[in-house]
């Protein structure tokens, strides 16, 4: 899979890093030592310091002559039981807060209290001066009101921003509510009273969370900032090492001498920070796992490692480690030496900060915009499954837009590391970098540029479709026409065509070149059209047998397919919509997919080439219950654009199969209806099918045939 | 061997000024000849050096090595290309056999053809005894005997080798110079630039004297005395210039040395500040 000179350059750099003690340290020094140190000594540091203000004696001002009153409240029976909760309040047994280790919250007790006699105002400057930690302000007959049943007012100050004030306060009032219950229950009792006449029924909570799902709320928020701050902890030094520091240490100039292709350097160079990336992640998970398991009494604390959900968080860690080192890769790359690389990379820094308070803000969850936000995505899926939640909707999600956005870094750092003004330059690049007036023209765009387009396009296409269907859908009203066709021409020309268009004229690309557009030979055409008429069928009847295994769930598009059957009924409805769902994103997807982006990758092998082409079309396609075939038609179209050379055949077959999927059921008679949830979609009818698959095999044979005998004009400069 | 024709190279400054390092240069090297490339700091050699060994794209122009374009095929070119200078860095912490192993495996070369020249290197240039040692211990002249094995690694036919003495010491010096003339007589194609002009008159075939980005004169030393009627190659040198300027040499080099700002893409090193011995013959 991977290419001789790209695992040259991936051992080099792992030998050369392995062997640098600073990587050494950071990598794995560091974590193995960081987390026992810091949970162990952090929890009997705090243990010790609840335990010395527990033991104390606190003094408290009284009123004068109220001495004897307040000797008999200490000696009342109960005080041991009281003052276990005395300085907070809270149940002893409520199960531990989220991120605070269990044995930070045990308590010890001591009750005691020193009271001391004094008039209101020394009581006052003692409290202010800390000389005492709380005042009592009460009747001195107070014993007299209570038996007279008259109101009794009991003050306590006290200085809320200190702890040891804040502890008596909390002794104080548990004194009060005993004696309260005391007299309470002295009352009762002279009236020959129960007390379920004061309480007539009593509330117990009960924790039923699983141990699992207690220590899955606690990492929860916990761990997906430690993974993404480790993950960027690992790769930092690496990235610039690579970058930056080969620049100054003059070794970069012998590098790029040599007979490879700087994508091939930078895959290289990236495969190894990922590595280190992720090889730093796990030694750093590894460690606080068994820092907590190590923690003494966890059990009692009903506190266990959420087991199950760690290889899917491992899983989600890969794309978001090679997001990492391919953004700090290019960042590095722009500096001329190791100093500047750390400023331009001390942004990446904030990312998991701005993460983590996402994470921790109650009611946040992974939903929406927030589905694609990259690296929050991330940080929110991690908390869900370690709650035991999470739909495979989310991970693939969440799985596919980091890949992308991980390609998107690695190609925007392989177009950063191939240009000259970067590489020689000992001044800042970014403006050399970015000037279109320095671009060379080219014919077709580089595997790197392609690849970033379309990684930029995923998320503002994704946002756009949002933000319109926002504005424009209303389920109470229905889909009206004008609508759709917004919701449909606004991404479609302006971020499918438009964006490509772009591109090509900012980075001075030949037109023709780069989106086919050349005259095609008749059999490409015929072929197109046989594939066109036969693919939609097929498409159904592979849909049909992945829902026999794969529960099919309509979802938001199956409500937007039952809201286009009323605009199919008139002849005017089905001519829009021919134009909306047929030719649009014929012309459009085609340019964007068949166009640039396989025109990028030409250069790779051709079935690898078009692989990716299929992946990356049927990612773009949600839901993901049509991916797969939405994948296989993308091989499809790409496989005709690459035959035929032409741009052309490949809208022809997208028409056809669009416009075919759309209208011809009706015109068929076929039952092709979306059932209820839950229910195996229909499948086509054998005298359907059959003509349909020698449709597409002649077809198939037509394309073959087409092979238009194009100049491979090498491309210009050193292509990535 | 090797054809350069109308090299021209624009840099564009951070004010977004053009500045002409390169300025439609053409010349040719035979196969086996040794073509020193010379001129003062800033006249355009390392660029020019770098569009040869395929570093640097030019802005017009071309550069052909056996038959390939470097514009169309920077790869095969490079393939094709040996590219020393001496402020290129070693890797620190690779020892001088992983060194090669590293750069023959770029190069493409099989694993057994590999190991056997890369033996054969370190038996051929003396670095056997501290073969395993990593290069951050090593001598500048060890580190020199490792770059010039390194270069050799693949057997490239053509040596772009771009001031390669600059800085060394006297001993260091003489071993890339023996290394320089017996690869000459080995039969490969080197173009070398310098401004230590009395240290390659013996070993260059012929010379381009380059200034300003062009090409000032071109021919075997005989050639060029006879040009210029004077017997230095220095002096060949100055009163060339001074012909094509129209003014005293020692005014343009005076406000060469003040004037214009070191060019991007250049090495804008002086002698003095790397320690040259400083010869009466440098024209910087």
């Amino acid at each position: 899979m991977i290419s001789p000179k790209i695992r040259a350059v991936l051992v080099k750099e792992l030998r050369d890093l392995l062997r640098d003690r600073r990587t050494i340290f950071a990598a794995v020094v560091v974590p193995l030592l960081l987390w026992p140190v810091m949970m162990l000594g952090m929890s009997e540091v705090a243990q010790m310091a609840q335990a010395r203000l527990e033991r104390e004696v606190y003094d408290v001002a009284i009123p004068p002559g109220t001495t004897e009153f307040f000797a008999m409240l200490s000696k009342l029976p109960g005080a041991e039981e009281d003052s276990r909760e005395a300085e907070s309040g809270e149940p002893a047994a409520e199960e531990p807060k989220a991120g605070v280790p269990p044995l930070m919250k045990k308590k010890t007790s001591s009750p005691a209290l020193n009271f001391k006699s004094m008039a209101d105002a020394d009581a006052e400057k003692a409290l202010a001066a800390g000389a005492i930690r709380a005042w009592v302000n009460l009747p001195p007959d107070i014993e007299q009101l209570i038996k007279a049943q008259q109101p009794a007012k009991v003050e306590v100050q006290y200085d809320k921003a200190e702890e040891r004030s804040r502890q008596a306060a909390g002794r104080i009032e548990k004194l009060f509510e005993r004696y309260k219950r005391h007299k309470v229950d002295e009352n009762l009792k002279s009236r020959n009273l129960r007390r379920e006449f004061l309480e007539p029924f009593a509330v117990t909570l009960h924790n039923v969370a699983l141990a699992e799902k207690v220590g899955g709320s606690l990492l929860g928020a916990v761990l997906p900032l430690l993974f993404i701050v480790m993950i960027i902890t690992g790769s930092i030094y690496p990235a610039i090492d690579m970058t930056a520091g080969e620049k100054e240490r003059s070794t970069l100039e012998t590098l790029v001498g040599m007979p490879v292709r700087p994508i091939e350097i930078i895959s290289g160079k990236f495969l190894a920070v990922a590595t280190l990336a992720l090889g730093n992640a796990a030694l750093n998970v590894a460690s606080f796992a068994v820092t907590l398991l190590l923690l003494p009494g966890l059990k009692a604390a009903n506190f266990q490692l959420p087991w199950s959900a760690l290889p899917l968080t491992l899983l989600l860690l890969i794309p978001l480690a090679l997001l990492f080192a391919g953004l700090l890769l290019a960042v590095a790359s722009l500096a001329a030496n190791q100093k500047e690389a750390q400023v331009y990379c001390l942004p990446i820094y904030l990312l998991p900060m701005l993460g983590m308070m996402v994470v921790t803000m109650p009611g946040i969850e992974l939903e929406g915009p927030l589905l694609l936000a990259p690296v929050l995505n991330t940080a929110l899926l991690i908390k869900e499954l370690f709650l035991g939640h999470g739909t495979a909707q989310q991970v693939a999600f969440v799985f596919f837009s980091t890949c992308l956005y991980a390609v998107g870094t690695v190609a925007l750092a392989a177009r950063v590391f191939a240009r000259e003004e970067v590489l020689f330059s000992a001044q800042g690049s970014l403006r050399l970098f970015l000037k279109r007036r320095f671009f060379k023209p080219a014919l077709h765009p580089k595997p790197g540029d392609a690849l970033l387009v379309l990684a930029l396009l995923f998320p503002i296409n994704f946002y756009c479709q949002l933000a319109l269907a926002k504005a424009l859908l209303d389920p109470a009203a229905g889909l009206r026409p004008a609508q759709f066709s917004v919701l449909v021409l606004v991404p479609q020309y302006l971020l499918f065509l438009g964006l490509p268009l772009a591109a090509a004229w900012y980075l001075k690309l030949d037109f023709a070149r780069t989106f086919l557009w050349r005259k095609p030979a008749l059999s490409g055409l015929l072929g197109a059209a046989c594939l066109g008429c036969g693919s939609w069928l097929i498409a159904q009847q592979l849909v049909s047998w992945q829902s026999h295994f794969w529960e099919y769930t309509p979802g938001d598009m199956g409500a937007l397919d039952k809201a286009l059957v009323p605009l199919l009924a008139s002849a005017r409805g089905k001519v829009l919509m021919v134009f909306l769902i047929g030719l649009t994103p014929a012309l459009c997807e085609e340019h964007l997919f068949r166009g640039f982006l396989l025109q990028g990758l030409r250069s790779s092998r051709k079935w690898l080439a078009l692989l990716s082409v299929g992946l990356i079309f049927g990612a773009y396609h949600f839901p993901l219950f049509k991916q797969p075939v939405v994948m296989l038609l993308g091989v499809t179209l790409a496989y005709v654009a690459w035959q035929t050379s032409s741009i052309w055949p490949g809208v022809l077959f997208h028409f056809l199969h669009n416009s075919l999927s759309l209208l011809a059921p009706a015109a068929l008679s076929l039952e092709l209806e979306t059932p209820a949830a839950g229910k195996p979609l229909p499948g086509v009818p054998l005298k359907f099918l059959v003509p349909a698959v020698v449709l597409f095999l002649a077809g198939l044979w037509l394309v073959r045939r087409a092979r238009a005998k194009v100049v491979n004009v090498p491309s210009h400069a050193s292509g990535i | 061997m090797i054809h350069v024709r109308e090299l021209t190279k624009i840099f564009h400054t951070h004010q977004g000024q053009e500045h002409k390092a390169v300025d439609g240069l053409s010349f040719h090297v035979g196969p086996g000849e040794v073509y020193g490339l010379l001129g003062p700091n800033g006249a355009g050699k390392t660029t020019t050096l770098r569009m040869l060994a395929g570093l640097m794209q030019p802005s017009s122009g071309e550069v052909q090595i056996d038959g390939v374009s470097g514009s169309s095929d920077p790869l095969a070119l490079k393939q094709r290309t040996g590219f020393l200078t001496a402020n290129t860095g070693l890797y620190a912490r690779l020892s001088p056999r992983e060194t090669l192993l590293y750069f023959g495996q770029l190069r493409g070369i099989a694993p057994p053809e590999l190991k056997a020249q890369a033996e054969q290197l370190l038996q051929l240039l003396g670095i056997r005894s501290y073969a395993d040692r990593r290069c951050e211990g090593l001598s500048t002249g060890e580190k020199q005997r490792v770059q010039i094995a390194r270069t050799l690694i693949g057997n490239p036919p053509v040596l772009v080798l771009d001031e390669p003495t600059l800085g060394l010491d006297v001993l260091t010096n003489r071993l890339i110079l023996n290394f320089i003339r017996q690869a000459g007589q080995a039969g490969r194609t080197i173009v070398l630039s310098t401004h230590h002009l009395d240290e390659v008159e013996s070993i260059c075939q012929r010379f381009g004297l380059l200034h300003r980005g062009k090409l000032l004169a071109e021919g075997t030393l005989g050639e060029l005395r006879a040009m210029s009627g004077r017997e230095r190659l220095s002096d060949v040198f100055l009163t060339l210039v001074e012909r094509v300027e129209g003014q005293s040499v020692m005014d343009s080099i005076s406000l060469a040395q003040v004037g214009p700002a070191p060019q991007a893409g250049t090495v804008p090193l002086s002698p003095a500040a790397k320690g040259s011995s400083g010869s009466s013959h440098d024209l910087s």
